[in-house]
């Protein structure tokens, strides 16, 4: 059975008209209304997150109060750090002369005896760098010298005392400036050499660089 | 009914969801994200600040042992010459190693050059035995006081250095050194200004 409506055109387009209206006002409301609720999520976000900075910043805050408090520590360490700086600057290329005599007197030959002995290091000025001889290492720096004068019987003994002198860590270059035979025929031989000492020869607190 | 009406309508929908939009939202949410980034570098600097407090607290702990260190260090470095002292010390070495006190000169202290100490090269002569002189010279280097031997030599006594002689058989040795000490004090020795320096901070 086929429904027949009566209204006149003008009217059901009026009624569509609205009805379209509606929905569109409807779908508008809606959209607003999601954003009304996105904006309000927003806000509970801010407030939050205003919350956690403030107590975060308030945590900082005490932390900071402590750290101030402790100032004075913080002070003593830089203290120690310069004096142990001032330390390191006083004693770099220092040699241990006591064990330096000790070593010469383990590697001296029986058939010698010295009449001479003397050391030195080189002078440093801070900032200021050591010779180092072309192509070495940082350990190859020179910082230093000794030089001896002696009696040796035999021109053997003076070969073995230069040969021991290199055995001593630290000591390089051994040479011999002269060696004269007090008479002819004696065998006796007055010397006199000399080394170079670089920074392994130098004391622990010798070797720290400044 | 106006047939634009439903377009007007969504027209005037869009517009105020568009205004709600740019003008309540995004403004907010750039809040939001600021206000986020403040509060993440707080906890960054939080835990830079617990670091720092850490390593405080460490020092504090560790406090009566660098007030010790230091000191050390001021009795091996004094903010004054204190030569009556290196006298004593010198004598107590040179009698501890059984070695002849023989002389001793020291020289005007000299500042460095970054202005920190001033070094006070001294000549030091002893005589006595070869391990005699080898313990004076081990005790020097383990005085109290901070000295550095930069030169030395050894020779028979009796005979200056440079002097080569033929003395055969000798246990008498004499040792010539020089010797630095230091003082903190940039103003040391004769003519200075009395007293240590004041960029020491400490006391004499």
């Amino acid at each position: 059975m086929s429904q027949v409506n009566l209204l006149p055109p003008e009217l059901r387009e009026r009624q569509a008209i609205r009805r379209t209206t509606s929905l569109v006002a409807a779908v508008g409301l809606a959209v607003l209304a999601l954003i009304g609720i996105f904006y309000v999520f927003q806000v509970q976000r801010l407030s939050q997150a205003q919350s956690d900075l403030e107590a975060q910043q308030s945590r900082n805050a005490r932390l900071e109060s402590q750290i101030a408090s402790l100032q004075e520590f913080a002070d003593l360490q830089a203290e120690l750090a310069s004096k142990e700086a001032l330390v390191g600057e006083i004693f770099v290329n220092e040699v241990s002369w006591s064990s330096a005599l000790l070593d010469v007197s383990r590697v001296i030959p029986d058939a010698s005896y010295l009449t001479n002995l003397t050391g030195q290091i080189t002078p440093t000025v801070a900032g200021e760098v050591a010779t180092e001889p072309t192509g070495g290492t940082p350990e190859s720096t020179l910082i230093g010298n000794m030089t001896f004068a002696g009696v040796a019987n035999q021109t053997e003994t003076i070969a073995t005392w230069i040969t021991r002198l290199e055995e001593v860590q630290g000591w390089v270059n051994a040479w011999v400036n002269s060696a004269q035979e007090d008479a002819p025929f004696s065998r006796i031989y007055t010397f006199s050499n000399g080394l170079d000492l670089t920074k392994e020869a130098a004391t622990v607190r010798g070797q720290v660089a400044p | 009914m106006n047939r634009r009406a439903p377009i007007i309508a969504g027209v005037i929908a869009a517009l105020v969801a568009f205004l709600a939009v740019f003008l309540l939202v995004l403004p907010k949410m750039g809040e939001v994200s600021t206000t986020n980034d403040e509060l993440q570098a707080a906890e960054d600097r939080e835990f830079t600040l617990a670091a720092q407090l850490n390593a405080l607290q460490d020092a504090q702990a560790a406090a009566p042992e660098t007030e010790q260190e230091i000191a050390a260090i001021d009795a091996a470095i004094p903010p004054v010459a204190d030569l009556p002292s290196l006298f004593r010390l010198l004598q107590g070495a040179a009698d501890r190693s059984a070695v002849d006190f023989f002389s001793f000169t020291p020289g005007t202290p000299v500042p460095n050059a970054g202005g920190t100490y001033s070094s006070i090269a001294s000549q030091v002569t002893v005589s006595g035995g070869y391990f005699a002189i080898d313990q004076f010279l081990f005790l020097l280097e383990t005085l109290p006081r901070a000295a550095k031997v930069t030169t030395l030599a050894v020779t028979p006594s009796g005979a200056t250095t440079g002097e080569t002689t033929t003395t055969t058989s000798t246990s008498n040795l004499q040792l010539q050194v020089t010797v630095e000490f230091y003082t903190t004090d940039l103003s040391a020795g004769p003519g200075s200004i009395p007293g240590p320096s004041e960029i020491t901070g400490t006391g004499a």
